[in-house]
């Protein structure tokens, strides 16, 4: 059942998003390694499910009915850890544990050393295949109720599993599979285009039997505009067309941030926390 | 002598439990035939997932499916869950520690006709190396029936090696296997033969040999539990020897032959001769063939003890 989403709703998701982006870069510039420009990409798309769409209940993370999220880009765990703080399921003084040693903050998220996390990620290509999987379980036990929201990056879906789990997915009817692209158009090694085309990635899902849709992933009536629009009895997919490094002008559509290292510094940091106008 | 087939065993056996036990589903690549999970697929049909020949989906999907509370059983060809799905067993799998077994088939030489492709003789030292995993391969059908029994009551992830060949049943019907403990299949004395799998069978038979050659029975022990295993138990039934000889249809290194060294080699300093594979694929032909030619048959061990004790 989707949720709709009012103009009070919008404000309190904007309000959330600006805290993640200054968790985020606070995180990986103390960890001295990170993936700045992947997770500022995703920040609306997770803020949007984890604060508004998806149903689960914050006093009983396994919950059996409740939605799933898996975030198949791993990478972006930072962004999954701040929404969680928000919630209310992590500490906010744990952050600045990620990628440091004796956390439970692993650089990707790890499934028993906390409760929420609905299945493991950090190899490239198999959270598609993971919910398949919830998804065949929970229809074998008649569990109707739950979504299974999968985030995969754009450079993943240049790994054969991905098209393995597609293809599964429809071939089982799976309808409550929402499948989120982050289409950032930047992959580790340059612009996606240039080190291996994915286009045209909307044919190719549809070829796969998949339902389609498109949305600005920076905004948030757009993303909820584009589920509420989803007919059919597919597998679903949302195209959310982002941009890498989000919200730090420098970082914006500039692949050096791919990942953060010793070039961001305290100074780095300052500077990209008052752009966020702190 | 009856002989049976391994990966019937290990269906029948699944069947019993899951009877009584709805969480337990079945996975397969295109390969119901080949490790005869069909009958499981008929007998429980929306308990039956096909899922193409895809391994890599299939062992991610498998690990998505025990978080809802199943328990499923991959079945596939051992190569294409060890070698192609190896990145989706570690990290899918084996290190959020979910609750999937695998069955897997066709190891070895002992595949013969399948061809190298299809020819495991990797997987010991590979899957011995990841937490979590528990890695089996019965002698018989006594052992395989309590492996299954122990895979559907123990968490975690469980391999189960099947096999393809048909074997005999070496232990008596009363034996209780215990995971991590070697089992004395035939006492003897000056030479301690360790094997796994098909080859315990060629260790007998070798067994056989060296007492009409040479006077004296060689001890067999069979080690089924490939992880975790109890150094202990090893030392003390391997007792004092002169030296041991493992066989297996593995390579030498990190599998079978790797692990009685590595006990070995901290607790009570021996001499160790490994009978397996040694940086050599083989070549399609009949297992009797491949065993000889590589130097895997009972004769292999025969010349190995003659050589050692100068006989």
């Amino acid at each position: 059942m989707v949720r709709s989403l009012k103009n009070f709703h919008i404000k309190k998701l904007e309000k959330y998003s600006k805290e993640v982006r200054k968790d985020v870069l606070k995180m990986i510039q103390n960890a001295g390694s990170g993936n700045p420009g992947s997770a500022l990409s995703c920040v609306e798309i997770l803020v949007w499910l984890l604060h508004h769409e998806m149903r689960f209940k914050k006093e009983k993370p396994r919950w059996v009915k409740r939605d799933r999220l898996i975030l198949s880009k791993g990478h972006a765990a930072p962004v999954f850890y701040s929404i969680f703080s928000q919630i209310g399921l992590l500490k906010k003084n744990e952050l600045l544990g990620f990628r440091n040693f004796n956390t439970k903050l692993q650089t990707h998220p790890e499934f028993n050393s906390l409760p929420f996390i609905d299945f493991p990620s950090g190899s490239l290509g198999q959270g598609l295949s993971g919910a398949v999987g919830m998804a065949l379980a929970c229809n074998y036990m008649k569990i109707h109720e739950p979504r299974f929201f999968v985030l995969i990056g754009d450079g993943e879906v240049q790994e054969g599993q991905i098209w393995e789990a597609a293809m599964s997915a429809s071939n089982y009817h799976l309808s409550n599979i929402i499948a989120i692209l982050d289409y950032n158009r930047f992959q580790q090694d340059g612009k996606i285009d240039d080190v291996m085309n994915i286009e045209p990635i909307k044919a190719k899902w549809k070829s796969f039997n998949w339902e389609i849709k498109e949305a600005d992933g920076h905004s948030f009536s757009s993303l909820s505009k584009a589920i509420t629009n989803f007919k059919t009895k597919k597998p679903k997919l949302l195209i959310a067309k982002t941009v890498k490094g989000k919200g730090i002008s420098f970082m914006e559509n500039n692949n050096e941030w791919h990942v953060g290292g010793s070039k961001f510094t305290q100074k780095i940091l300052n500077e990209s926390l008052n752009e966020l106008g702190e | 002598m009856e002989f049976f087939n391994l990966r019937q065993v290990y269906v029948d056996e699944l069947i019993n439990q899951a009877k009584n036990d709805k969480r337990i589903v079945c996975l397969d690549s295109d390969s119901k035939e080949a490790t005869l999970i069909d009958k499981f697929s008929k007998r429980f049909k929306n308990r039956s997932f096909s899922v193409g020949i895809a391994e890599q989906n299939m062992v991610s999907l498998a690990g998505g499916m025990s978080t809802i509370g199943l328990i499923p059983f991959v079945n596939s060809y051992g190569m294409f869950i060890a070698m192609r799905a190896l990145d989706q067993v570690r990290n899918s799998v084996a290190y959020p520690n979910l609750n999937v077994k695998f069955v897997l088939s066709h190891h070895g030489l002992d595949s013969g006709q399948d061809g190298v492709t299809h020819q495991l003789t990797e997987d010991i030292a590979i899957f011995r190396t990841i937490p979590n995993i528990k890695l089996l391969q019965p002698v018989d059908a006594i052992e395989m029936k309590q492996m299954v029994r122990f895979a559907v009551k123990t968490q975690g992830p469980i391999i189960i090696k099947s096999g393809k060949s048909k074997v005999p049943n070496l232990h008596k019907n009363n034996f209780i296997w215990k995971y991590g403990y070697p089992s004395l299949i035939a006492n003897g004395e000056k030479v301690a033969i360790i094997a796994v799998g098909v080859m315990v069978s060629r260790a007998m038979k070798a067994r056989n040999e060296i007492k009409q050659k040479f006077g004296f029975f060689p001890k067999v022990i069979n080690l089924s539990s490939l992880t975790d295993v109890n150094s202990k138990s090893v030392l003390k039934i391997v007792g004092d020897v002169n030296f041991i000889v493992t066989l297996e249809d593995h390579s030498i290194y990190g599998g079978l032959g790797g692990i009685i060294t590595e006990i070995f080699s901290q607790e009570k300093p021996c001499r160790i001769f490994r009978l397996g594979l040694e940086r050599t694929f083989a070549e399609c032909g009949h297992p009797d063939q491949l065993f000889k030619r590589y130097n895997l048959d009972e004769n292999a061990v025969i010349r190995c003890v003659k050589k050692n004790l100068k006989l």
